[in-house]
């Protein structure tokens, strides 16, 4: 891969809901998927974003998470961060009342 | 209300055992995704930002209160604790797990209600007057033929696989209270010159990405064809429906390209073909329908309502909250009561379970054990005696249900939007919140008087944006919320689609926006002019010039 491409390549995680729960997940190391976003695998190329794509679809495949996609994301102090709206609310739920959110609930 | 019957029984008894069968497959992998979706979304399942999301229908928004303490307990069950009422008089509940569902669509079902049609390209939930059969300007009881029109319209093979959703609603007054003129079929209520009763039929009306009025198709359609004129309508549009562009694919589109007097001419050929038939509706079967909507053992002799008149004198907050929440029924010494879920920085439409719980004794104690959703996210108990309006009025301020704001700005109709919703750009119960929060001083919503404030998250329109006062669309701008603001809208008779009145504002920025207008609308309008009699009188520009300063030359 040239040097050029790396540096144009948004870093990115693949995302999902889980089949059974309905809840977001992150595909983290060794195929699994995680619930904290910080837990999820950074991928910084296309080759690492072709490979990681096939594992979701396998996981699809085999009734673990539906409908999974690669989502842009900055790395900060906190870990990756969402660039998008829609995916900073996806990661810490609804912003309507605090109660209302993912971790106030956690999925027992 | 309407009772099932052992068909209505065996039908959604036999869809709760078949899901449970369809959700153990998928488990086990004999079912795919894609096999899987379409059954899921058959039964109003959803999948949402967060978790999946299960619609439940509630037809023409009628409950029991068994029915509601029903709905309570599967928000505690399998929920986290509340229900999300929508302006299809529906209940959405935003966190189910895939496992739990036959579960809860068993329990729904014991209660008789269920998830169907609730998704997907057929007929949906057919909504009527919220006010129906205590209204005292209403010709007829519209929930009599939203239930007619509910029997025929279930698991109908015909129409299950139409081009797109299908949307039907009825209203027994002439008064609009169901947004007909925004449905793809509207059923208005006539009388014709002999006297008769029937209906005016309006066609090809709706929001979404192209707003649309209904045109009327017939002017008086007689009771006794009402199922072979739907059927007929539904026959066009299912041959004829475009089928290539989902975009293109609702009825209002087609009856646009076709041109209103052509559809109507294929409607009523289609209409000759069939009518005298099968679907003839005859008045014996009529008034069986009519009997469970009969109107419940009033008091003929009502008691002198002095007490309720002292009451009012004596507390300020619950005469506010009768001159806004209360309105007149045809019985004398009863009333309508509308209690609103939406106290100020709370989401429009939510209750929880606990409230539903006390919905349920209220409406139990005080109104015939009956209850309604609105298509404006509140609930009515229609058949509330003055006399015990004091007594309820405090149970509900304990339940934190007492807020006295119904039509008024805070009133807010609003979305899931991205907080929730799987194709939104913006939120929209948070600037819900924000400007009920702005406007929460009872002295000053008064002032104010009637505002339709609507606010969908997204195109689509759930929201009802275009047929607000003042209607809030939001919008991506590079992953940012902004909103758009729409001026003018009205959902009634007197019916109008919103103008946009500029750049869109910031999600920081819209609240302060609509501040502005409603300023501007206080400063110039005459007395007892309404947002909409002053939008018509004055038009766009000082709205305009106070959100975006003067026009350049
Ligand atoms: S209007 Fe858009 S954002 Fe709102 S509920 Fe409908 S689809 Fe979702």
């Amino acid at each position: 891969m040239s040097k050029k491409t790396e540096q144009i390549f948004d870093t990115k995680v693949v995302t999902a809901n889980m089949l059974l729960g309905g809840n977001v997940v992150y595909m983290a190391t060794g195929s699994s998927w995680d619930e904290k976003l910080a837990n999820a695998l950074i991928i910084k190329n296309d080759d690492a974003l072709t490979r990681l794509n096939k594992v979701a679809q396998e996981a699809v495949t085999s009734g673990i998470v539906v409908g999974p996609y690669a989502i842009a994301v900055k790395i900060g102090f906190a870990g990756p961060q969402p660039l998008s709206k829609r995916e900073q609310i996806r990661a810490t739920g609804p912003t309507i009342r605090a109660d209302y959110s993912e971790q106030a609930v956690p999925n027992v | 209300m309407y009772r099932y019957d052992e068909f209505d029984h065996t039908i959604v008894q036999e869809r709760v055992d078949q899901f449970r069968d369809q959700v153990s497959r998928r488990v086990s992998g004999e079912l795919t995704e894609e096999e899987f979706r379409p059954l899921r979304l058959m039964n109003g399942l959803y999948l949402q930002l967060h978790a999946y999301m299960l619609r439940v229908a509630i037809p023409y928004g009628t409950l029991s209160s068994k029915q509601i303490r029903m709905l309570a307990h599967i928000a505690r069950r399998y929920d986290r604790g509340y229900g999300h009422f929508t302006t299809r008089q529906n209940i959405q509940y935003n966190w189910p797990k895939l496992e739990d569902v036959p579960d809860l669509l068993a329990d729904l079902a014991s209660v008789e209600m269920h998830a169907i049609q609730t998704s997907g390209n057929c007929i949906r939930n057919v909504t009527a007057d919220a006010y129906a059969g205590v209204a005292d300007d209403e010709l007829e009881d519209s929930r009599i033929y939203a239930e007619i029109i509910r029997q025929w319209s279930t698991l109908h093979p015909e129409f299950s696989f139409l081009p797109r959703k299908f949307k039907i609603a009825v209203s027994g007054a002439p008064t609009d209270r169901a947004a007909v003129r925004f449905h793809d079929i509207g059923l208005q209520m006539r009388q014709n010159i002999r006297g008769e009763v029937g209906f005016e039929v309006l066609v090809g009306g709706g929001q979404g990405r192209t707003p649309i009025i209904a045109e009327t198709i017939r002017d008086f359609l007689p009771k006794q064809d009402l199922l072979s004129y739907l059927e007929a309508i539904l026959r066009v549009y299912n041959m004829l429906g475009r089928r290539d562009n989902i975009y293109k694919a609702r009825i209002k589109i087609l009856v646009k390209e076709t041109g209103r007097d052509k559809f109507a001419a294929l409607v009523e050929e289609e209409w000759n073909r069939i009518r005298g038939g099968a679907l003839d509706l005859h008045k014996d079967e009529i008034n069986r329908i009519r009997s469970y909507f009969a109107p419940p053992l009033y008091e003929l002799t009502p008691e002198p309502d002095t007490d309720y008149q002292i009451a009012r004198r004596a507390d300020r907050d619950f005469d506010r909250w009768c001159a806004s929440n209360v309105v007149s029924n045809k019985q004398p010494g009863y009333g309508i009561v509308n209690i609103s879920l939406k106290p100020a920085g709370m989401a429009p439409g939510d209750a929880t379970a606990d409230q539903m719980d006390v919905l349920a004794d209220l409406a139990e104690t005080y109104s015939f054990d009956e209850l309604r959703v609105t298509h404006k996210q509140n609930i009515v108990l229609g058949h509330v005696r003055l006399v015990g309006l004091h007594a309820l009025w405090q149970q509900l301020d304990a339940a934190g249900l007492a807020t006295a704001n119904i039509g008024l700005a805070s009133d807010i109709i609003a979305c899931p939007g991205l907080d929730y919703c799987n194709l939104a750009n913006a939120r929209s119960i948070p600037v819900a919140q924000r400007i009920s929060e702005r406007f929460a001083n009872p002295d000053q919503l008064a002032r104010i008087g009637a505002l339709r404030i609507n606010i969908s998250g997204c195109i689509n329109a759930c929201g009802h944006h275009h047929v607000g006062d003042i209607g809030i669309l939001g919008v991506d701008r590079r992953g940012e919320e902004f909103y758009q603001i729409t001026l003018g809208g009205d959902p009634t008779e007197n019916v109008a689609i919103g103008e946009v009145i500029g750049p869109a504002f910031s999600y920081d920025d819209v609240v302060d926006a609509v501040e502005t207008i409603i300023a501007t609308y206080e400063t110039i309008r005459t007395i007892d002019e309404t947002f909409a009699q002053t939008w018509r009188r004055v038009g766009v520009t000082p709205f305009k010039e106070k959100l975006y300063g003067p026009a350049r030359h």
